[in-house]
């Protein structure tokens, strides 16, 4: 080996954090049983496990690179060890799972590529495994332990965690976890969701850490007292083998590693691995002005025959280079609308990694480094036991919650963090479908078909969003292709295609979802049942005055096929349009409908798209031209949103366009409410920015906000920006009635779609959908101490 | 002779006898056209000539001249007397990645013309790296092949059992063809969702655009692909039409070259399956051409351990940008139905190769948390290295100059002689933040990219279930044989091989020349087991007769044959699907058990013992015939004289010392002897050098193949 150079190497220390403040957190004990699980920073780990903790400082740079390939493709390998075990759809094709390694005590030092939302469970499972295993039964060398506890952490009881411990020496020195979405587990419903469930006893059984092998060998009774419990439980021991084929296949590895350079050295890449992400992050951290930031998003019949909108909200609180969160001001738990404190915590650090720790591959300790929590217990987004959670409402809700405050976080921050500010996106909401009928061979079938994730990125704070871009949380995930579904399931399909206007507009428009039709096809009747929330309660938000996404719909339109159909030219409709043109508006079904589809009958389903990000009346009008060219938005969108106007010829009509900007502005500033401040009028030179409109500046002394559009100065930034604005509040159906449904269809609560305006040039700051009676979110505010010190630094 | 006596030969059958004439294989790369020329007698004789990209055809020629003129022969001479030309070109996949092919239509079923837009829910995603996920912002789609006002929706639709549930609208296919036309459209892929069911309204459109725009290049994507799924499909349709009107031109233009120089044969053309096609096929699906280059390397690999007697070996190909991993077991290549080509992912049958960025050109760079990272960037030819003085960035060719494994004066042969001063600098600059001097810089950089690349061997072995440790690693192109005595040894493998190193440098060409005749049939169809054997057999006959007559047409002899059945079956309820052989002369009710335990045998070994969910049924997915028309193989011959390499000795910095060392130096000119040695050790070849780490030991078997062996680790 080639000798290093210490010298420049950082010293590497074990970052120990407790993640919340113990002497003010509510309630309790957080332990796992009532109240989730909390792990210290000191864990309380029985002697007679003996750790296997000490590394190298001074590792050569070389080595550590090599190591840290290795680590990464190891967890690739004990991905897709999984995946070729496994065979199910689910598994391969979306990638409902993930893997990762942690330390001897703990910390998650490399995930994998899947789903993203699963990067902090690891940590809290085997924290709270050593702290209450370790002495009973105790933790052996050959152990693997099984869990899918939501309250220990997982998102709900469907995905199984299966872990082992990797001893060298005789002691403990790594772990080994994958998480996956197993399938079929029991419960009330057939898929073990339970969107009906009041508590967690009508759900599957959770069962906290739980050995299922001993020094090597599966234990058969607790195997079968777990697959017992399943509809398929052929496929889930078979679910349950991948795991362990994985497992083994990784623990192999890391003997092989830990021969070859023994375990001082691998320690020493794990913890300098946890220590650049973490120095990565806090330096970027330290590159944002400190503030605080807030987002709310609304969930619709969040449980049977429900009619209110139900609130989640979270707040960050930047210091220097660390995040506080809260979730305070999120409504309370509510049927199985809910998540666990491991989820919203699981959600922020995936967001928070996407953020800020994009070229650390996937290293989730480096990141929670900077991160605490304040978390209410018995709400939405950190239930206490026994409220069910299978239908991940909240849990999913939760990331996209996180991305969006996150998202106006960095967006305070230099352009290189700027840019990476991203409005929600598709896969936004719970609105999954499940397919179920006799196929042609006389087979029950019962789908959900993959189209959902064809997903959708919203708008970023420097470019357009994605459309049909997927999820950015779940990146390796595959829709399939209609022929495989017509394969699958008694239906055909219409049409399948990209949405036009559904990416939600803006300065730079959000990306368009997917829009399909099918028809039972060589069958008596098909179900549909939807396991949604109400798309009417808009969760598909834009940023910094974007536009929300059309967030989704689900219609049926009876008997609108001919018997007929091969010599009926023209009777086989392949758009919405052709659609509406036969038989008038759509009328949207219930969040919660099951419907009996019987052949002829049209069934369409609109995914949800992308936020937008910005003013769209600032948007560049040969973007918008380039947009209806290639059939992105109609010119009917285009005037509305975006005050573009375009000549015969196809090309944009200048004098027409700023007529009808000047007209769209001229709207805003007579409708709006005036503001509850006067805005001080002065202008501010060269403010400095903060979101995509509003920006901050000194003036005579004191620390005001300004309009970025016209350098208005607002105000002093001890109030929030959004009192100086002139608010314009509509129910968002009147904005757009196809992109955005009727909320007063499903929800009792009025659901209102509100504007914040420059009350100088009507410029757009920022949408909320919010309850009418709700007060405006106070969603960004800068602590002027640290406003100062940049402006003397400049 | 009937298809069963056909398939009766030997999987592994070898022709004893001699070619009657020459056999040509020409392969153009981005920089030389390499030629091998087989004699009547077995020899292999080889030429290079600088490839002429603004008309490939010269280089083409001139390649076989050299040769022609080191036979002492006139190239009509040569070329009256040659049997065989096949030729492996890039032209086509040039012409996509470069993304200059023809101005593409696509006529696609009505509701469903976004298809290569919706990319299945993939497309941001596919092809990218996956350590680079999470840096959203910077992730997209690949750039369209067509534009959507290019794209014309069809009334038509047919279902999943091929019936047709909608007419075909001919008047809208009429009008579609006169508007693409009159929008300046050269070419037209149209693509029906079930047309692997029922192709019938594919080929009555196709009819009808040939008869209105009978100018216009049109393929059916379901001539190309016979597998379930329309966007892998449509993938394969639209490159083919883009490529189209140029492989037109340019298959003609060789052919008819050829034949002004004496040719009095078709020529042939290397495919991504393996083999090779005519003319007619290369004009009618050039898309098969495809990465047709590495795959004659397989095809050569195959060949020579065919002849020498390996039966598992992981081929391993380390260019200037990329290094490129392929798999041969039991001396058959494997084989893949899908793959992603420039961000689409691509239904066609083909030869299976995996890359990463590494390669001698791959840059070293620091990153945010000052980090030494290798790749995946490369400085291509131009700039380049360091070295080549005109770049700045330092690469790994740099690191191997400054490391005294590469001979400033000596790379490639001496033709281009590399500042070793811009190396040393480059690694220098590199290495200064990072508190290391520039050889630990230099032996860092070939460590990490060497990880790297013993990386993508483990991670291809576990999705194939092999183990690498039972595979020797067959090492090419001008990196090939610098790094993978060190790649193979992290990858734990026991041998590393040079093969002929006289003709390591036209190994493609060489594939091309050896190569057989192959075309695959397919037929999709989803039949749930058991039934009778009739419905698992029949399909055969149909798919055999095609294969029967193409050879036929082609010139084959019945005795020159080779049908393989073979069936792809799954379980219903997972989605693995596996190759099953059929076996010979199967026949009876029992048939369908045999193959049920055959596919359980099979996905066993290949994703573990009990990793079937047999109650949830076994399913055949489609049917395949690989039809083979043996061509006559050169024979190698052992034990050919060739005189000893000169020998020195240089300094070599080997990081398993941590120093510089006296190290041995032999020079070869192509055909290599010597005495077993240990390492360290540098043998210098033409075009690369052969590197012995410090532990192993090297020798030259009885065919001259450079065989290194690896000291089985700790």
């Amino acid at each position: 080996m080639s000798s290093s150079n210490p010298a420049s190497a950082e010293e590497v220390r074990v970052i120990r954090h407790d993640e919340v403040d113990r002497d003010s957190l509510p309630e309790g004990p957080w332990d796992g049983t009532r109240y989730s699980y909390i792990p210290p920073a000191e864990l309380s780990i029985d002697p007679s496990l003996r750790l296997h903790a000490e590394f190298d400082q001074a590792i050569d740079p070389v080595t550590y690179q090599v190591l840290r390939s290795r680590f990464w493709n190891m967890n690739l390998d004990h991905s897709d060890t999984i995946k070729r075990v496994s065979g199910s759809p689910v598994i391969v094709y979306m990638e409902d799972f993930n893997t990762s390694l942690l330390t001897e005590d703990g910390d998650s030092v490399v995930c994998g590529p899947s789903i993203q939302y699963f990067t902090g469970y690891g940590d809290l499972v085997v924290k709270w495994t050593l702290e209450n295993r370790s002495r009973n039964p105790g933790i052996e060398d050959g152990d693997i332990f099984m869990q899918n506890d939501p309250y220990v952490g997982t998102a709900h009881q469907i995905d199984v965690q299966l872990y082992t411990p990797v001893f060298w020496e005789g002691r403990l020195f790594c772990w080994i976890f994958g998480n996956c979405h197993v399938g079929d587990i029991g419960g009330i419903n057939p898929g073990s969701f339970v969107p009906e469930a009041p508590d967690i006893y009508y759900e599957p059984v959770p069962i906290p850490p739980i050995k299922i092998a001993r020094r090597d060998q599966i234990q058969q009774d607790v195997l079968q007292m777990f697959v017992r419990q399943s509809r398929t439980p052929e496929k889930l021991t078979l679910q349950i083998r991948s795991q362990v084929a994985g497992l083994r296949t990784t623990r192999a590895r890391m003997l092989e590693l830990l021969r070859e350079y023994g375990a001082p050295t691998i320690k020493g890449a794990m913890r300098r691995m946890i220590h650049d992400c973490s120095k990565a992050v806090g330096e970027r951290l330290e590159s944002i002005p400190d503030g605080t930031w807030r987002e709310a998003i609304l969930i619709g019949s969040a449980g049977p025959g429900d009619r209110r909108a139900h609130r989640l909200l979270t707040t960050v609180e930047k210091v220097g280079d660390s995040m506080v969160f809260s979730n305070a001001g999120t409504d309370p738990q509510f049927f199985a609308a809910n998540g666990t404190y491991g989820s919203w915590r699981s959600a922020l650090i995936c967001a928070a990694g996407t953020l800020l720790a994009h070229d650390q591959m996937y290293c989730p300790a480096g990141v929670l480094a900077h991160m605490r929590f304040q978390p209410v217990p018995g709400t939405l987004n950190c239930a206490r036991y026994p409220a069910a959670v299978t239908p991940l409402a909240s849990t999913i809700v939760s990331v996209y919650l996180a991305s969006q405050v996150l998202s106006k976080m960095v967006s305070a921050g230099p352009p290189e963090l700027r840019k990476r500010a991203n409005a929600t996106g598709g896969v936004a909401l719970p609105g999954w479908w499940v397919a179920s009928g006799i196929d042609r061979s006389g087979r029950f079938v019962a789908d959900v078909t993959g189209d959902q994730v064809m997903g959708a990125i919203g708008a970023f704070a420097l470019r357009d969003g994605i459309d049909t871009g997927g999820a950015w949380w779940w990146p390796r995930s595959t829709a399939g292709n209609v022929e495989d579904w017509e394969q699958a399931v008694p239906f055909l399909y219409l049409y399948r295609r990209e949405q036009r206007d559904s990416g939600g507009p803006g300065l730079w428009r959000g990306g368009n979802g997917v829009e399909l039709a099918v028809t039972p096809h060589k069958t008596h009747e098909l179900t549909a049942q939807v396991i949604s929330v109400d798309p009417g309660v808009i969760t598909t938000l834009g940023l910094e005055g974007g536009y929300p996404g059309h967030p989704g719909n689900f219609i049926n339109v009876p008997g609108s096929l001919p018997a007929d159909r091969r010599s009926q030219r023209g009777a086989w409709p392949t758009s919405r349009g052709e659609l509406e043109l036969a038989h008038g508006a759509l009328a949207r079904v219930s969040p919660k409908a099951v419907v009996s589809l019987k052949p002829g009958d049209v069934w369409v389903v609109e995914n949800s798209a992308g936020g937008g990000v910005g003013d769209p009346l600032q948007r560049d009008p040969g973007r918008v031209r380039s947009d209806i060219e290639e059939g992105r938005i109609s010119a009917a969108s285009a005037e509305r949103f975006y005050g573009v106007v375009l000549d015969a010829a196809g090309n944009v009509d200048a004098a027409a366009t700023a007529d009808c900007r000047k007209a769209a502005h001229d709207e805003r500033l007579a409708s709006a409410t005036p503001p509850s401040r006067p805005a001080d009028g002065r202008t501010l030179r060269a403010p400095t920015q903060v979101s995509t409109g509003i920006g901050w500046g000194l003036l005579a002394g004191q620390s005001v906000w300004a309009c970025l559009s016209c350098d208005v100065a607002l105000g002093g930034t001890s109030v929030p920006y959004k009192e100086f604005a002139r608010v314009l509040e509509r129910n968002p159906h009147d904005v757009d009635p196809v992109m955005y449904a009727d909320p007063g269809e499903y929800c009792d609560d009025a659901i209102v779609l509100r504007q914040f305006h420059c009350p100088a040039c009507a410029a757009l700051w920022a949408t909320e959908v919010c309850r009418a009676a709700d007060p405006p979110l106070d969603d960004l505010r800068i602590k002027p101490g640290h406003a100062d010190r940049k402006v003397l630094a400049a | 002779m009937s298809h069963a006596a056909a398939r009766a030969k030997d999987a592994d059958w070898v022709p004893e006898d001699g070619l009657k004439g020459y056999s040509i294989g020409v392969d153009i790369g981005g920089t030389f056209t390499d030629c091998a020329v087989v004699s009547p007698a077995g020899e292999v004789h080889t030429g290079k000539a600088p490839t002429t990209p603004d008309d490939r055809s010269r280089g083409f020629f001139e390649a076989i001249n050299v040769v022609a003129d080191r036979l002492g022969l006139p190239l009509r001479d040569l070329l009256a007397q040659t049997e065989r030309i096949v030729h492996g070109t890039t032209t086509g996949t040039n012409a996509i990645v470069a993304r200059h092919g023809a101005r593409l239509g696509l006529i696609t079923t009505a509701g469903h013309g976004d298809v290569m837009y919706l990319m299945r829910g993939s497309g941001r995603t596919s092809g990218l790296p996956a350590d680079e996920l999470l840096d959203v912002p910077s992730t997209n789609k690949p750039e369209p092949l067509v534009p959507k006002r290019l794209i014309i929706e069809i009334a038509e639709r047919i279902d999943v059992d091929g019936e047709v549930v909608v007419d075909l609208d001919e008047d809208a296919v009429r009008a579609a063809a006169r508007s693409l036309r009159d929008a300046g459209v050269e070419a037209v892929c149209i693509s029906f969702l079930w047309s692997i069911k029922n192709p019938s309204h594919e080929r009555r459109a196709r009819e009808i655009v040939n008869e209105e725009t009978p100018d216009l290049y049109v393929s059916c994507a379901s001539d190309l692909v016979a597998r379930l799924g329309e966007y892998e499909r449509t993938t394969a349709g639209l490159m083919n039409a883009y490529i189209g009107p140029l492989m037109l031109r340019y298959v003609s233009s060789i052919e008819q070259g050829a034949r002004e120089r004496g040719f009095k044969r078709d020529v042939l053309f290397a495919q991504c399956a393996g083999g090779a096609i005519t003319g007619d096929e290369a004009r009618a699906a050039p898309i098969r051409t495809v990465q047709s280059g590495p795959v004659a390397g397989i095809v050569s690999s195959v060949f020579w351990a065919q002849q020498v007697g390996y039966r598992n070996l992981i081929a391993a190909d380390m260019g200037g940008t990329t290094f490129d991993v392929s798999v041969i077991r039991d001396r058959q290549p494997l084989e893949r139905d899908l793959s992603v080509f420039q961000r689409y992912e691509l239904a066609l049958p083909m030869l299976d190769v995996e890359s990463i960025g590494a390669g001698g050109g791959s840059i070293a760079w620091i990153d945010a948390s000052g980090r030494l990272n290798v790749g995946p960037q490369s400085a291509g030819a131009d700039p380049g290295p360091a070295c080549y003085g005109r770049g700045e960035a330092a690469t790994v060719t740099d690191a191997d100059v400054v490391l005294g494994v590469l001979d400033p004066e000596r790379f490639l042969g001496g033709r281009m002689p590399l500042d070793p001063e811009r190396a040393l600098q480059a690694v220098r600059r590199i290495g200064e933040p990072l508190g290391l001097d520039p050889y630990q810089t230099a032996a860092g950089i070939v460590r990490i990219v060497d990880s790297r690349m013993a990386d993508l061997i483990r991670r291809m072995s576990v999705l194939r279930g092999f183990d690498p440790r039972e595979f020797a690693c067959l090492a090419f192109g001008g990196g090939g044989p610098v790094h993978c005595a060190a790649v193979a040894r992290e990858a734990g493998m026991r041998q590393m091989i040079v093969p002929l190193p006289r003709m390591a440098a036209v190994w493609s060409a060489f594939g091309a020349a050896a190569c057989d005749v192959i075309h695959v049939y397919q037929r999709a169809e989803l039949i749930d087991l058991p039934v009778d054997s009739e419905r698992i057999l029949g399909p055969f006959g149909a798919l055999e007769s095609q294969a029967w007559a193409q050879l036929a047409q082609e010139g084959f002899a019945g005795d020159r044959i080779m049908l393989r059945r073979t069936l792809r079956m799954k379980y219903a309820m997972q989605v693995h699907d596996v190759e099953v052989p059929v076996p010979e002369g199967l026949h009876g009710a029992a048939a369908c058990e045999v193959l049920i335990q055959e596919f359980e045998r099979m996905y066993e070994r290949l994703f573990g013992e009990g990793s079937g969910y047999r109650e949830g049924g076994v399913q055949v997915t489609s049917f395949q015939v690989r039809a083979t028309g043996h061509t006559t193989k050169p024979r190698l011959v052992t034990g050919q004289e060739t005189g000893w390499p000169d020998e020195c000795e240089r300094l070599v910095y080997w990081q398993e010392y941590g120093r510089l060392e006296p190290t041995r130096v032999l020079r070869a000119e192509g055909e290599v002897r010597f005495d077993r040695l240990e390492g360290p050790a540098l043998i210098e070849l033409p075009d690369t050098v052969i590197v012995v780490r410090p532990g192993q030991s090297v020798r030259v078997d009885d065919y001259g193949n450079v065989v290194v062996d690896l000291p089985a680790r700790g």
